[in-house]
């Protein structure tokens, strides 16, 4: 993603790789967008609709990964210089994980119930994900910045930091009324899951935070 | 921390940023020496000491942030740094923040739990692996520390970061085997299932620690 490789970008195969990688950072936003739409309908009880967002989701999740695939090939064929190629796939890898994460949030909210938990509870983790929404946004503006930016990018990095702390403090707002839970009802089972889908629910925010890492990385490396 | 970095550094110039990942390795290595604070106090159920303990390693996890963040402006904007030296110095930073990360971790989980109501010996298996853990950064802390002066030096320092991360690898396997066979039915599972992440965080502190080893590695093998 350096300055060298967009202004050089000319050649018609390489501006396809470019275009497949912001297909693919779309394609996470999305994932990141439907499972925030699926925690909604969770703790709403309203299970088929829970269901469909579970399907929309894990359909995006698996078009990533395949458009991942995909970029990596066009990018052995691109006439890229290899550290660019190396900056490009490092970047794809690590939004993919925010993808991979969003749907191992999914797959756990699919089986919890969230009947039993207690209303502060439900709001915990739907703030959460609402959180995960506007950080992977923030993030998807501050790759798009790179190839203009650099300062700009940094300053959206932060952004995205800035947003994973507060991820982070929702986080803990909510293991700490899990901490005090009333386990009635709830089988050890469900408490497990749930703890789980809270570290799935944060780990999509930590991902945000690791590419953003890399953005500063290819940005200080490069411009 | 390539031949050119370390010339740079001898150079003596751009002294700000060298400055700014000595403090943030001071940073880190406060944030794990104060979590092991923070587990004593615990441990003694001495409750405002612990939350004292807890907001002043918030506040050092947040500064070793803040640096970070300053040391990527600074590379960008007062950098006549070569590319390769500022990757590795971002990276360095990096893996090193994890270990601050990690320890605010562990403070977090702690702070949730009534911790001076485990079992001593519980509480005897946390208080080891912090001391350990304080041991393992101290001995990175030198490692990096002597990159830039003797490489073999940190090489060695790199190898005993990892023999001190197998020896906590033992104490949390100890610590989990604990689990199985101390009383804990006065307990609820949420409060287990905690206990059981704070034990996991602390050991991600030493991960991290030999992640960090790691890196250092790569240096020094890069630099000869």
């Amino acid at each position: 993603m350096s300055r060298r490789l967009f202004s050089w970008f000319s050649p018609k195969r390489s501006m396809k790789a470019l275009d497949m990688v912001q297909e693919h950072l779309k394609l996470t936003v999305g994932a990141v967008e439907e499972l925030s739409k699926m925690m909604k309908s969770a703790v709403a009880g309203e299970k088929t609709e829970m269901e469909k967002f579970f399907e929309s989701l894990s359909k995006m999740e698996m078009d990533a990964d395949a458009l991942r695939r995909k970029i990596s090939e066009e990018l052995t064929k691109g006439e890229f210089f290899p550290e660019e190629r190396e900056d490009l796939m490092e970047l794809v890898r690590a939004v993919d994980w925010i993808a991979d994460w969003s749907r191992e949030a999914g797959r756990i909210l699919d089986v919890i119930s969230f009947e039993k938990f207690s209303d502060e509870m439900k709001i915990a983790t739907v703030n959460m994900c609402e959180g995960n929404k506007e950080c992977v946004t923030v993030l998807m503006r501050c790759i798009q910045k790179l190839p203009e930016s650099a300062e700009e990018a940094l300053n959206l990095a932060d952004e995205v930091e800035l947003w994973e702390e507060k991820i982070d403090a929702l986080y803990d707002q909510a293991r700490r009324i899990m901490s005090k839970l009333d386990a009635e009802g709830v089988t050890v089972g469900q408490l497990i899951l749930l703890n789980m889908g809270l570290d799935a629910i944060e780990m999509v925010a930590d991902w945000c935070e690791n590419t953003a890492d890399l953005v500063r990385v290819i940005a200080v490396r490069l411009h | 921390m390539s031949r050119r970095l370390l010339d740079w550094f001898s150079s003596r110039r751009e002294r700000q940023v060298l400055e700014s990942v000595n403090r943030h390795l001071g940073l880190t290595e406060d944030c794990v020496i104060e979590l092991e604070k923070m587990i004593e106090a615990a441990s003694r159920g001495n409750l405002e000491e612990k939350k004292r303990s807890f907001e002043r390693l918030s506040k050092m996890e947040s500064e070793a942030d803040g640096l970070r963040r300053t040391l990527a402006e600074d590379l960008l904007t007062k950098g006549t740094l070569p590319p390769d030296a500022r990757t590795d110095l971002m990276e360095l930073v990096r893996t090193m923040d994890w270990v601050a990360d990690w320890a605010k971790e562990s403070g977090r989980i702690l702070d949730l739990l009534e911790f001076e109501r485990i079992p001593e010996e519980m509480k005897g298996a946390a208080e080891k692996m912090a001391g350990e853990l304080k041991n393992c950064v101290l001995t990175l802390r030198r490692s990096i520390n002597s990159l830039t002066r003797d490489p073999e030096a940190a090489l060695k320092l790199a190898y005993e970061v990892e023999r001190i991360e197998e020896a906590i690898d033992d104490m949390y396997a100890d610590a989990r085997g604990f689990f199985l066979t101390l009383d804990f039915s006065g307990f609820g599972v949420p409060f287990l299932i905690l206990l059981n992440m704070f034990f996991d965080a602390l050991e991600m502190v030493a991960d991290w620690c030999e992640n960090t080893s790691d890196l250092v590695r790569v240096l020094v093998v890069r630099f000869h």
